[in-house]
Parts: structure tokens; sequence; C-alpha cells
């Protein structure tokens, strides 16, 4: 009972604070990572910009290679699961405790989708012999998005782990604010697919 | 300050527009690749405002993370564009 009158301060708390403007969803010190790890990405779109512009042609020949579908589908489904990871907080900060864990359960399953699609999409490229050595749009390819199935990875074990603790009963502060943090780090890895499947797929 | 659950479902709905809309200017319309790739990484900088301004509160933020994801956006969109364009 006391864990639960500690959620609703701390989401009570929060409330206040965001009505006031200028305070962060979540941890401080998480959102130092956010703005490092949005860098890091910044950094790589930067380099894979600049080889492209050396050898557009190769760069095109593996693009073309590629099948938009997988991104399309992959796009649907990330943008899809941040809807229901902003309505899942919506929820929990509500209290509507049951409404929120069916949505994280749904946001936790379609990032097990966009893992699923994206590792048939890697079996065909393998299978077609693109592997890191073929080109450099294909290095490019699989460090890209490679590093952004690692970052879904991570976002879907914390999202499970919430999700499990909540159903279990266990409403702490902490608990509240790694949902916070959460939530944010996976509207992070949404925003970042916006851009690598236009770069990646799209972009001629 | 928590979105309605209406203004969730409209950026879905934007988002997803956005995402077949590109779609369909990349791989149907057959236009140049010099408006084509400028269109699709545009709409993408739009679909991550979307994202920060709706699913990650941004109006919440303090300041200088405001302005970072703004430079951030802005940035990622210049330089691919303008390396594609020279290339």
């Amino acid at each position: 009972m006391d864990r639960v009158h500690q959620l609703t301060d701390t989401t009570t708390s929060a409330d206040n604070q965001d009505s006031q403007g200028g305070s962060l969803p979540g941890d401080v010190g998480f959102w130092t990572f956010i703005v490092a790890d949005a860098s890091l990405f910044a950094l790589l779109f930067f380099q894979f910009s600049l080889d492209r512009s050396s050898r557009p042609a190769v760069f095109d020949e593996g693009r073309r290679d590629l099948m938009v579908f997988f991104g399309t589908a992959n796009t649907l489904v990330l943008v899809t699961s941040s809807w229901l990871m902003a309505a899942a907080v919506r929820a929990m900060r509500r209290h509507s405790v049951r409404t929120g864990l069916r949505l994280i359960a749904g946001t936790a399953a379609l990032g097990l989708v966009f893992m699923a699609v994206k590792i048939c999409e890697y079996g065909l490229a393998l299978r077609s012999g693109h592997t890191v050595s073929t080109s450099p749009f294909f290095m490019y390819y699989f460090m890209i998005t490679g590093i952004h199935l690692i970052h879904l990875l991570i976002a879907v074990v914390v999202v499970v782990v919430v999700g499990l603790r909540l159903r279990a009963g266990i409403r702490s502060p902490l608990d509240s604010t790694v949902l916070e943090c959460g939530a944010a780090y996976w509207h992070l890895v949404d925003l970042l697919w916006m851009f690598i499947f236009p770069m990646l797929y799209l972009a001629r | 300050m928590l979105q309605t659950s209406q203004a969730l479902r409209r950026a879905w709905v934007g988002l997803v527009a956005i995402t077949v809309l590109s779609l369909a200017v990349a791989e149907l319309s057959g236009i140049s690749a010099g408006v084509e790739t400028p269109f699709v990484i545009v709409a993408a900088a739009v679909k991550g405002r979307i994202i920060l301004v709706r699913y990650m509160v941004e109006r919440s933020f303090p300041l200088w993370l405001r302005c970072y994801f703004s430079v951030w956006l802005v940035g990622c969109a210049t330089v691919i564009i303008g390396f594609h364009l020279i290339s």
C-alpha cells in the first residue's frame, strides 16, 4: 500500500512540475545519455553521407538490393509501438494500471515484431551474398541498423522488466522513473529510425 | 503535461500518413533524385518533430534540451540532403 502511495506522490509531483514547464520526464542523468546517444547517431549519419558523396554509384547499387517493404513495415511497427508506449505512460500516470500494462505488453510485442522483421531481412541479405565486407553501403547498413537493433533490444528488456514489476504489484518511485526513462528511450529509438529508413532505403 | 489520447492517435495517423507519402514519392512518383531525396529527408525531420512534440512531450523539456533536439533534427536533415545533392 505504501508503495502505491509512493507512486501516486511521484506522478502528482511530476505532473505539477510539468505544468510549470522546464522539467524532465524521468532521470536527468538518463537524458544526458540520450543526448550522447543521439549525437553518436548524428555522427554515423554524417559519416555515411560523406562516404556516399564520394561513391554515389556504389551506395545506390547497394540501396537497390534492399527490400523497401521490410523498411516500411518496420517503420509502421515502430511508430505504432511509440504510440502505445506514450499511451502506456499516460495510463500509468492516471493510475490505470491494467490499461497501462496491456499497452506496455503491446509495445514490447511490437518491438519483438520489429526485431523479427529485421532478422528476416538480415537473413535474406546474407543469403544474397551481402556482408559487412561486400561493399561500403552494406558495411554502413549492417553497422547502423545493427546498433539500432541493439538499442531496441535494450528498450524491450527495460519495458518488459518494468511491466513485470508493475504486474507483480511493485510500484515504487524508482519504477515510475524507469518507466518514463524507458519510454523516452523507446521514442529515441523511433526517432533515430525516422532518419535511418529514408537514408538507407529511399534516398537516391 | 499529459497528451490526450486523441492527440496521441492524431500523431500516429500523421506519422503513418507521412511514411506512406514518402514511400509513394520515392518508389512510385518517378521524380528526379534531386527532388526525391530532400522530400523524404524533410518528411523524416517532420516525423521526428511529431515524435518529439507529441510522444516525448518536448514542451516539458528545459530550454537546452529543446535547443539540442531542434539542432539535431535540422542538422541531420541538412547533412544528409547536402551530401546527397553534391554527390
